[in-house]
């Protein structure tokens, strides 16, 4: 039996998700009149409550833009349609002034870049605690020592001096913590992620990680990991969701997509992180992503592709489940024809 | 070791001054002491974490910043200390592909602006337009990216140019300072494989200065590990980077995850390992 997920919304959501994302699609205005360019299409995956998805695909994959079409702050003139599940509750037709409650309690982002992230001019303590009093109220006391306290849980030495300090002065990953800490002043449910440990040394970012990892735990937190290190999301994740030129190529436990790649994409990431031995050369997968817009029909990742048949070239391949996968590519799934392995009993489609 | 050194430093320090908000002085020594040798054709990675010094030796090591004491010998010339013809004839030999490649290149300059420009400043008066060529060959890029600027180029087309910019002036030795970290992988092999084969093609000697272990043993014979500038451990780089004896190194390897090796400390449920410090 095959399972076509594509463009279907889930029948239901499962008890188990804490976010669930059907057909996501996110556009934004091009160069030409009326010219909209598709940053993300059709992309449906879910996040399992106190689990880790990981996003991983190159730059321009659409990563970080599926981060901010779940915050809706894409941008001006841009247009996000799919459904969006948040614990059970269906997000998406939210107004924005209602959605913005959720920014913070229900999820939180932890920016890429904690320079960026944190204002210059203000101790980071205030800034936490700033946070804190926008989105559950309290006074300035309350939420300063709420601040502190955070400060302490995300690894600070000294929280009570290490708040009144600008962020120059701290270490990068320091400030790391200190965005992480901000992320955490509501109390979110699900942690949006964005390439978080990229910018800090190797040691740091295993400390960071081992951080992350484990107040998610503390705290029962789902969270969605963005990053392109293959590395990193092996060792935070869960769960996969590989992009390529805006749409899923494959997605499913961290462990049997890794191990045993189906998409061919998947598998020449892998390979590129594989260092070869001294002498030899290194797999690349040639070429570069597509720039959106510059898409053409198919798969897109045809043009790179050593698998690529004809069929690739004009036919978009639909996401199937395979085993305890899913994945979009023909020379894995013949088409829709071919038998594949049954879904497992009582499978939630994802 | 495959002939005699090109590029020998010899207790190299250097230490920044600054003043902090207060005005009080403040010291920062970068380089406590590094020696390295590289011979001729030879590879060399120096890896360390950020503030570990490894920028400001590749600065040094390029003639950009000068040590505080120490000695640089480039072809057997003290670098720093010459001056005039000497020193502009050593400065062609030895030549550094920047960090970022959206940074490192004039945005207002086109491609073929960038490659003369520095044609021009090594070595005036040759035919400029055909090294252009020659250069884009080289990387393999189409000569049409002559007329182009660096924001129609994807990151990996940028550091091609950069790697170009770098060749033009026919340098022995090659300083590639970060010159892959701001890639993808699946871009960065590219590039790697690009600089592998120019080293063949070209002789080239490099110097690879680089965070991430996990390329230092593809890419190099011989490393040096680098930690709040000092050295702490050198050798073959396989041999360091499948068994690295300093503690220093041991946690930097152990910390790196890679698909074949996650983390397994991060899995609150897996018990700890050893050796990645918390």
């Amino acid at each position: 039996m095959t399972l076509t997920i594509h463009g279907r919304p889930p029948a239901s959501v499962a008890a188990s998700d804490l976010l669930a994302v059907s057909g996501m699609s996110v556009s934004v205005p091009g160069r030409g009149r009326r010219e909209q360019l598709h940053l993300l299409e059709d992309v449906t995956f879910s996040v399992g409550a106190g689990r880790c998805t990981a996003v991983i695909g190159e730059s321009g994959s659409g990563k970080s833009t599926l981060l901010k079409g779940l915050l809706r702050t894409v941008g001006k003139g841009s247009r996000t349609t799919g459904r969006v599940h948040l614990d059970g509750v269906e997000v998406s037709d939210l107004r924005d002034r209602e959605f913005a409650k959720l920014r913070g309690s229900s999820m939180a982002l932890v920016a890429q870049n904690a320079l960026a992230a944190l204002d210059p001019l203000f101790p980071v303590g205030g800034q936490v605690a700033y946070l804190a009093r926008r989105h559950t109220g309290g006074d300035r006391a309350a939420s300063r020592e709420t601040a502190v306290r955070l400060l302490g849980k995300v690894g600070l030495p000294d929280p009570e001096r290490t708040a009144q300090r600008l962020p120059h002065e701290l270490s990068g990953g320091m400030r790391q913590r200190c965005v992480l800490a901000m992320a955490l002043a509501c109390g979110p449910r699900l942690l949006l992620a964005d390439e978080p440990t990229t910018a800090l040394d190797v040691i740091t970012q295993a400390n960071a990680l081992q951080l992350l990892r484990g107040l998610q735990h503390e705290l029962g937190m789902s969270m969605l990991f963005v990053t392109h290190d293959i590395g990193v999301a092996a060792s935070v994740a869960d769960d996969v969701v590989v992009l390529y030129a805006g749409r899923v190529v494959e997605q499913g436990p961290v462990l049997d997509v890794l191990s045993s790649p189906l998409h061919p994409y998947t598998q020449g990431l892998i390979d590129a992180n594989r260092p070869p031995a001294p002498g030899e050369r290194w797999r690349a997968i040639g070429g570069e992503p597509p720039q959106p817009g510059q898409r053409a029909g198919g798969c897109a990742f045809a043009p790179r592709c050593a698998e690529a048949s004809s069929m690739s070239r004009t036919q978009r391949p639909e996401l199937v489940r395979v085993g305890s996968v899913t994945v979009a590519c023909h020379a894995r799934t013949g088409g829709a024809a071919a038998p594949l392995d049954p879904p497992p009993p009582g499978a939630a489609p994802t | 070791m495959t002939g005699p050194p090109i590029l020998r430093a010899q207790g190299v320090h250097k230490t920044f001054r600054s003043r902090d908000r207060s005005g009080r002085r403040h010291e920062t020594a970068a380089l406590r002491g590094v020696d390295l040798e590289v011979p001729l054709g030879g590879s060399l990675a120096v890896v360390g974490e950020s503030g570990s010094g490894k920028s400001t030796l590749a600065r040094i090591l390029v003639g950009l910043d000068a040590p505080d004491s120490g000695t640089v010998h480039l072809d057997g010339v003290d670098f720093p200390a010459s001056t005039g013809a000497t020193r502009r004839a050593l400065q062609r030999q030895i030549q550094m592909i920047f960090q970022d490649p959206y940074r490192s290149l004039n945005p207002r300059m086109s491609v073929r602006s960038a490659l003369r420009f520095a044609h021009h400043a090594e070595q005036p008066g040759a035919d400029a337009d055909e090294a252009c060529r020659t250069m884009m060959q080289l990387v393999r890029l189409p000569e049409s990216y002559l007329d182009r600027r660096p924001h129609s180029l994807s990151g990996g087309e940028r550091q091609r140019v950069n790697i170009a910019r770098a060749l033009i002036a026919r340098p022995n030795v090659v300083v590639a300072d970060e010159a892959v970290s701001a890639l993808d992988r699946s871009v960065q092999a590219d590039i790697l494989n690009l600089l592998a084969d120019l080293r063949r093609e070209l002789r080239l000697t490099l110097v690879y200065i680089t965070h991430d272990v996990h390329t230092v043993s593809a890419v190099c014979e011989d490393v040096l590990v680098l930690h709040q500038g000092l050295v702490v451990e050198r050798g073959r780089a396989a041999t360091v980077m499948a068994d690295p004896t300093a503690d220093y190194t041991r946690a930097l390897v152990a910390a790196a995850p890679t698909v074949d090796r996650p983390l397994v400390t991060v899995r609150p449920t897996s018990p700890p390992v050893a050796g990645v410090p918390s």
